[in-house]
C-alpha cells in the first residue's frame, strides 16, 4: 500500500547520533522525537525504577535552560510534549509549529550535552516525591494495580531484564542519590546511542544544518554494556493468590513467548485477538456472552528486545467459582487447537489490524514515534508495510502451531481475591 | 570548530500558514442538521450521529435509563444478532462506538473511506431496526450492576461521581450516567422499547462526517439513509441550584487507601460567549496545563503530588469548576492548605507575563486542535453542544488576544471562590482526619461513594 510507504532520509552526525528526517506539510506542524536506547531493562536490582526517575530528571532543567524551563517554552510557543520510558527505551517528544523547530533543537540538544552542570539534589529530592506519588496513583491505588508488579517478577528468572517494573520499587525510588543520576546519564544517554527523528512541515537543507549547529559538538561517551540473559521456559505452573481492596476476583494466566519481531511475534497477536481481543472473539462469546461467568476478558501480548509473556485476564462475575474460568480459558485454547481458526476470524482480525494502520497515519506524532520505533527493532524506519504484512500472512496454521507451542507450555497464574 | 553559544534562545522563523478547515452545514428535507468537513489527506471517514438526550433527562425513578439504552440499542439489528452485528463492523476494519453522557448519546464511527457506505447501512440498521431481544437485555442490565459494584475499587473514579453529586445537588447532572442500582434493577425491556419510540426516534439529530468524500455524494448516501426522524427536540427542565455558603469538607472513606484524591471546588454559571475567553486564560495560568501556578507550587515544589489540574466543566445547561489531584494520605492536609492558598493567591490577578504566555500558548497550539479526524469532529459538536455563532472558531484567537488584566482579575473574583468551595476527599479516614480537622473549615461531613450522606 503506497500510504504506508514513508520516504525519509536516514543519516548520522560523527558522534553517532542518528538522525531520520520525514517531510509531511499538510499542517504547520512538526514532530521531534529522540529514542535513547535505555529503559528498565538496563538497571540492576536495588536501583530499579531509575531509567524513569531520570526521564523525570531530563525535564529538571539543563546548563542553560532552567528548571521548569524546558516545559514553559515549549508550551508558550504552542507545542505539546512528554516522555515515557518502557522496559526497552526512553522517548522525548514534543509537537510545535514549524517555525519553532530550532527551539525544540536547542532544548533537546541542551539536554543531551549539559545535563549534568545544572543537576542538584533539590531538584532529585523533588523528583522522587513526583514519582513516589505517581507510583501510588498509577499502580498502588488502583484496582489490581500490582497485578503486572507481580506477574513479572515471578514469571521472568531471577536477574532478567524484565523482572522487576519499569516504575521502580517504592524503596528503590526513595534511595537513588545524585551519583546514581550522574551515572545514569553518563553510562546512557551518548549521542552515539540515540536517534532523532523530525517529522512534519520543515525545510531539509535548514534543518540539516541545525542539527549540525545544535548536536555536533556533544561529545559521545562510552555506552555500558546491554544486559545479558538467558532464554528461559518456565519448569512448572507457578500459582500466586493475593488478597487485595477489590470487589471481584480476577484470574490471570501467563505465559513467557519470544522477542518482539521474531518469528511467532505477530502470529501470537492475532491468537490474542482471536482468543480474546474483541466482543466477538472467543472467550468473549463464551464466557461473557453466553454463560456469563466473567464481566470481562482480555488477551495480548507484550514483546520486547529481551523477551515476551502473552496474558488472559478475566474478572470473574459475583457468585462464580474461579475454577469454572480457568477450565473454561483451557477448553477454549484447545478448541482452537484442535479446529484452528475460520477464515472470518482471521479476516476480522486482519481487516481490524490494516485499518488502524492508516488510521495511525492521522498524528505527526505518532508518526514519528512509529519510525523511531522500526528504526529500534529493525534498523528500518520505512518497516510500516512489512510490519502490516507481518500480520496479514498469518495463516490458520500458524495460529495452530503458536497455541500450542506457547500454550501448553507450564504457565504462570495469579488470581486476586477480595480481602 | 567555535563553540556555540548555549545562551541564545532561538527565536522562531517565519509563521507557516494555517487555515480553518471549512464547515459547511445543510438542513435536510428531513429537517436534521448535517456538519460536514471535506478532509482528504487520507482515505477514511469519521462519521458522528448526535442526539440531545443523555442521562440526565432520566426519570427521577430510573436513573440509569439512558446508559442501558445505549448498551442494548447495537446489540443486535435488522436480523443479525448481538455478535453478528459487531463483526460486520470488524470485518469492515470500521471502529464504532456509542456513547451516553449527561448530555448526549451519540454513535461514532471511523472508516476506511470504501467501506463508508456499508458502514453507514450498519448504523441505519441500529437506528431503525435493534432486536432489543430480552437475553441480551438481561444480560447487559446484569453487565452495568455488576460495572456498578466495580465503582468503589477506584477512587479517581468515586471523586468524579461524587463531586458532581454534592455541587448539583438535586439537579439531573448530579447523577452519575450509569445510574442508581436499585433503579436498575427495576428497568424493563418495556421501559426501553417506549424509550426509543418516544424519545429516542422523536429527538433530531445532528451529523458530523469529516473525511474523504465529496459534497453530493455524501448528500446522497445520508439524505437516503435516515428518512424516518421526525419531530421536535424537547424542552429541558432547568432546576436551579444554590450555591454554597461557606467552605465545606466531605469525605469519602475509603479504606485502606494509600493516597487522597481531592477535588476542591463549586458550580459556575452556563457558559456564555461574554466571560468565556477569560476563563479561558485564567484557567489556563491557574491549573489549566503543566506550566501552571498549581502544577508548579503542588508539583515542581512540593512534590506533594503526580500532577493537579483545574478545569471549568461545560455541560450543556450547567457548569462546575474545580481543581483535582492525587496526593499520599501524609500530604492530603498540606495539599489542600496549598491549593485554597493558591485559590485565594489568583483573586489578586495574574501578572502581564503570565498573560502574555497563556495567549501565547493557547494561540500558537491553535492549529493542532485540528489535527486528526476525531479532533475536527469533537471541536464541531461542542460548538454545537454550547450553540456558538458560526464565526466561533474563525473569530477564537482574536477574542483570546483582547482579553485584558483587568478581565482576568475581574474573571478570577467572578468564578472561583476559595471561601464557598466543597472540598472533596476519598482516602482513608483514619489517616487523614486530623489533618482535615486542623484545617478549620469546621465539621467535616462523611458521605458514600454517590454522595449520600451516612
Amino acid at each position: 500500500m503506497d500510504l504506508l510507504n514513508i520516504d525519509y532520509e536516514k543519516y548520522s552526525l560523527k558522534n553517532g547520533l542518528n538522525v531520520i528526517l520525514y517531510q509531511k506539510k499538510d499542517l504547520p506542524v512538526i514532530a521531534v522525537n529522540i529514542w535513547y536506547k535505555v529503559g528498565s531493562a538496563n538497571e540492576v536490582k536495588g536501583k530499579t525504577g531509575i531509567a524513569h526517575l531520570f526521564e523525570h530528571m531530563m525535564f529538571q532543567g539543563s546548563k542553560h535552560v532552567a528548571k521548569e524551563k524546558h516545559f514553559n517554552f515549549i508550551q508558550e510557543a504552542g507545542g505539546t510534549l512528554n516522555a515515557s520510558t518502557s522496559f526497552d527505551r526512553t522517548n522525548y517528544y514534543e509537537k510545535l509549529p514549524s517555525n519553532y523547530l530550532e527551539l525544540a533543537l536547542w532544548l533537546e540538544s541542551d539536554r543531551m550535552g549539559f545535563f549534568l552542570p545544572a543537576l542538584d539534589e533539590i531538584k532529585l529530592e523533588n523528583q522522587r516525591e513526583v514519582v513516589s506519588n505517581e507510583r501510588l496513583q498509577r499502580y498502588d491505588n488502583q484496582p489490581y494495580g500490582l497485578a503486572w508488579e507481580t506477574i513479572i517478577t515471578n514469571l521472568f528468572p531471577k536477574n532478567h531484564p524484565y523482572s522487576w517494573p519499569t516504575i521502580g520499587f517504592m524503596n528503590d525510588i526513595k534511595s537513588y542519590t545524585l551519583n546514581d543520576v550522574s551515572n545514569f546519564f553518563k553510562s546512557y544517554y551518548s549521542p552515539s546511542n540515540a536517534t532523532l527523528v523530525i517529522a512534519g512541515d520543515f525545510e531539509t537543507d535548514k534543518t540539516k544544518e541545525l542539527i549540525n549547529k545544535y548536536f555536533s559538538e556533544i561529545k559521545r561517551t562510552d555506552i555500558k554494556q546491554t544486559p545479558s540473559f538467558k532464554k528461559f521456559k518456565l519448569k512448572e505452573n507457578i500459582s500466586i493468590h493475593r488478597k487485595e481492596k477489590v470487589q471481584l476476583e480476577r484470574i490471570y494466566l501467563v505465559w513467557p513467548t519470544g522477542k518482539v519481531f521474531t518469528e511467532d511475534d505477530a502470529k501470537i497477536d492475532i491468537l490474542g485477538d482471536i482468543l480474546a481481543g474483541s466482543k466477538t472473539a472467543r472467550l468473549n462469546e463464551q464466557l461473557v456472552h453466553k454463560l456469563e461467568i466473567v464481566q470481562d476478558i482480555q488477551a495480548f501480548q507484550i514483546s520486547g528486545k529481551y523477551g515476551g509473556a502473552f496474558l488472559i485476564s478475566a474478572t470473574v462475575k459475583p457468585g462464580v467459582k474461579v475454577d469454572k474460568i480457568r477450565k473454561e480459558i483451557f477448553k477454549g485454547i484447545n478448541k482452537l487447537i484442535a479446529d484452528g481458526p475460520s477464515e472470518k476470524e482471521l479476516l476480522k482480525s486482519k481487516n481490524g489490524i490494516r485499518s488502524q494502520f492508516i488510521y495511525s497515519l492521522q498524528n505527526i506524532d505518532t508518526l514519528a514515534d512509529q519510525l523511531n520505533n522500526y528504526n529500534y527493532y529493525l534498523n528500518e524506519p520505512n518497516s510500516f508495510s512489512y510490519d502490516l504484512n507481518r500480520y496479514t500472512s498469518v495463516s490458520k496454521r500458524d495460529i495452530i502451531n503458536v497455541a500450542e507451542k506457547y500454550l501448553q507450555s507450564p504457565h504462570l497464574e495469579l488470581i486476586i481475591l477480595p480481602e | 570548530m567555535t563553540k556555540l553559544n548555549r545562551e541564545f534562545i532561538p527565536k522562531p522563523f517565519v509563521k507557516g500558514s494555517f487555515s480553518l478547515p471549512k464547515i459547511e452545514e445543510f438542513e435536510t428535507s428531513n429537517s436534521y442538521k448535517i456538519i460536514f468537513i471535506h478532509k482528504k489527506n487520507l482515505p477514511i471517514i469519521r462519521f458522528s450521529y448526535v442526539l440531545e438526550l443523555g442521562s440526565r433527562f432520566d426519570p427521577a425513578n430510573k436513573k440509569g435509563l439512558a446508559n442501558l439504552f445505549g448498551m442494548i440499542l447495537d446489540e443486535g439489528a435488522g436480523g443479525l444478532n448481538s455478535l453478528e452485528l459487531k463483526e460486520e463492523f470488524q470485518l469492515l476494519g470500521t471502529n464504532f462506538s456509542l456513547n451516553t453522557t449527561k448530555d448526549s448519546i451519540s454513535f461514532s464511527f471511523l472508516s476506511l473511506k470504501e467501506n463508508f457506505g456499508r458502514s453507514l447501512d450498519l448504523v441505519n440498521l441500529i437506528l431503525n431496526e435493534p432486536n432489543f431481544s430480552d437475553k441480551d437485555f438481561e444480560r447487559e442490565k446484569r453487565k452495568v450492576l455488576t460495572s456498578h459494584q466495580q465503582i468503589q475499587d477506584s477512587a479517581d473514579i468515586i471523586a468524579d461521581i461524587c463531586f458532581d453529586s454534592l455541587v448539583f445537588k438535586n439537579n439531573n447532572y448530579a447523577f452519575p450516567s450509569i445510574g442508581v442500582k436499585e433503579h436498575i434493577e427495576k428497568l424493563t425491556l418495556t421501559d426501553l422499547k417506549k424509550y426509543f419510540k418516544n424519545k429516542f426516534k422523536k429527538t433530531i439529530p445532528y451529523l458530523i462526517i469529516v473525511g474523504d468524500i465529496e459534497r453530493d455524494e455524501l448528500l446522497n448516501s445520508v439524505e437516503n439513509k435516515f428518512l424516518s426522524i421526525k419531530g421536535p427536540n424537547e424542552a429541558v427542565n432547568k432546576s436551579n441550584i444554590l450555591e454554597l455558603k461557606k467552605t465545606q469538607i466531605y469525605i469519602v472513606n475509603k479504606k485502606g487507601s494509600v493516597q487522597s484524591e481531592i477535588k476542591i471546588g463549586h458550580l459556575n454559571n452556563k457558559r456564555s460567549e461574554r466571560d468565556f475567553y477569560s476563563k479561558v486564560l485564567l484557567n489556563t495560568i491557574f491549573g489549566g496545563q503543566f506550566s501552571s501556578r498549581l502544577n508548579h507550587n503542588l508539583r515542581e515544589q512540593k512534590g506533594y503530588t503526580y500532577g493537579i489540574h483545574s478545569g471549568f466543566y461545560y455541560y450543556k445547561d450547567a457548569t462546575a469548576f474545580n481543581i483535582s489531584t492525587s496526593v499520599s494520605s501524609e500530604n492530603t492536609g498540606n495539599a489542600i492548605k496549598e491549593i485554597i492558598s493558591e485559590m485565594n493567591k489568583i483573586e489578586d490577578g495574574v501578572t502581564t507575563e503570565e498573560l502574555k504566555f497563556a495567549k501565547s500558548s493557547i494561540c500558537k497550539r491553535f492549529p493542532l486542535n485540528f489535527e486528526t479526524y476525531g479532533q475536527i469532529a469533537s471541536n464541531v459538536s461542542n460548538k454545537i453542544k454550547h450553540n456558538l455563532p458560526n464565526n466561533y472558531f474563525n473569530d477564537y484567537l482574536k477574542k483570546i488576544n483582547k482579553v485584558t488584566l483587568d478581565e482576568i482579575k475581574k474573571a478570577a473574583v467572578k468564578n472561583i471562590h476559595p471561601n464557598k468551595s466543597i472540598i472533596l476527599v476519598v482516602g482513608d479516614k483514619e489517616k487523614i482526619e486530623k489533618q482535615l480537622v486542623d484545617l478549620n473549615f469546621g465539621e467535616i461531613i462523611e458521605v458514600g461513594i454517590f454522595g449520600n450522606k451516612l
